[in-house]
């Protein structure tokens, strides 16, 4: 049963801390959290042959439909993608993150690794590969693993409650309650 | 519920409440402050306190069995997840990366800790070119970023940890 972790991230400094008053009037601040998943493009080699995908950094977000890759970073593995083209006369427009796209329909093959040296074998992904190019000053977004036909197909995601606060592998890695992990059955 | 347990004999302060100003001094932290002095003093300390938590609580799992797997279900204890548990799973199944690989994952790792440190701030939404723990390039094109990344350190491309930096925006 290959398994991997995916750590909870909290993007929430600066301008972007929400605080409040809980109903005993102290102040607290609310964690913004990210799965944080890195993936590596590309099937799994064979044995005894060199492996030289690279862990990419991307973002499990089971509120996304599907996977979506921006094309700051599909364009370093272009070649490793087969294009799927749309039926009839469907717009290819897609939505993440309250902007619309253009994108293309394709499937490439994507392992995943967490920060501990683990991995789970590559599996092909059905993606969103946008084309629109993010204009100078605006942030750049992050590859968005989604629901359906990506890697958490065929797979377990489990949310594993806690009130250990810090890893006990990663000690500066908090908890927020929640260990996660994703596992092969 | 989870188990109620007395705190262990040991002289050991309770870690602050996640989000909880009270407890970290005021907005932005003293916690923030310490960990940006000194992040390693902050990690080790962080670790210690937790570290004496689980002793005491193991300690009595230990002694009762039955009060052991309430702890364990309640998710109070568990043995550190990477040396197995079983409750999670086994860890011969468990598939490593490479060894180029693991050096980029590292890299990647340090990247967070810089980001979670507030170090890599003004670089939101960019992204950041890594190899042995040094930036060796803020931008927005991967090629040209890890070109430069090859040029000054003669890693393979497929060696330069790429790390985007999250936005914030949800």
């Amino acid at each position: 049963m290959p398994v991997i972790r995916i750590p909870t991230d909290n993007v929430a400094e600066g301008d972007r801390l929400i605080r409040y008053q809980d109903e005993q009037g102290r102040e607290r601040t609310v964690p913004l959290l990210r799965l944080q998943v890195n993936v590596l493009i590309g099937r799994d080699p064979t044995r005894g042959s060199p492996d030289e995908r690279k862990p990419r950094r991307a973002i499990l977000d089971t509120g996304a439909p599907l996977t979506v890759f921006p094309k700051h970073r599909w364009q370093s593995f272009a070649d490793e993608i087969v294009r799927l083209p749309l039926v009839g006369d469907q717009n290819p427009i897609g939505r993440a993150g309250g902007r619309q796209f253009s994108y293309f329909l394709g499937r490439v093959w994507v392992g995943a690794v967490d920060p501990f040296e683990r991995r789970l074998p590559a599996v092909p992904v059905l993606a969103q590969f946008r084309e629109d190019d993010i204009p100078a000053g605006e942030p750049l977004p992050p590859i968005l693993l989604g629901l359906w036909g990506g890697i958490l197909e065929g797979r377990t995601l489990t949310r594993w409650p806690t009130v250990e606060r810090y890893d006990p592998d990663m000690p500066t890695l908090e908890s927020f309650g929640q260990w996660w992990h994703l596992s092969d059955p | 519920m989870p188990e109620q347990l007395e705190p262990p004999a040991t002289e050991v302060a309770a870690p602050p409440v996640a989000g909880d100003v009270a407890a970290t001094g005021a907005t932005g932290g003293s916690v923030r402050e310490l960990v940006d002095r000194a992040p390693e003093e902050a990690g080790e300390a962080v670790a210690a306190n937790e570290k004496a938590w689980q002793a005491a609580l193991r300690a009595k799992a230990n002694a009762e069995p039955a009060l052991g797997k309430r702890l364990k279900a309640a998710g109070l204890i568990g043995t550190p997840i990477s040396s197995g548990s079983d409750f999670l799973w086994d860890p011969d199944d468990v598939l490593e990366v490479g060894p180029v690989q693991k050096e980029v994952i590292r890299d990647l790792n340090w990247g967070q800790e810089q980001f979670a440190r507030g170090a890599f701030d003004a670089y939101r939404g960019q992204l950041v070119a890594i190899v042995n723990k040094t930036v060796l390039g803020v931008g927005r094109d991967e090629g040209q970023l890890v070109a430069e990344a090859v040029a000054k350190t003669g890693v393979a491309p497929h060696r330069v940890a790429i790390f985007d930096v999250d936005s914030g925006e949800f």
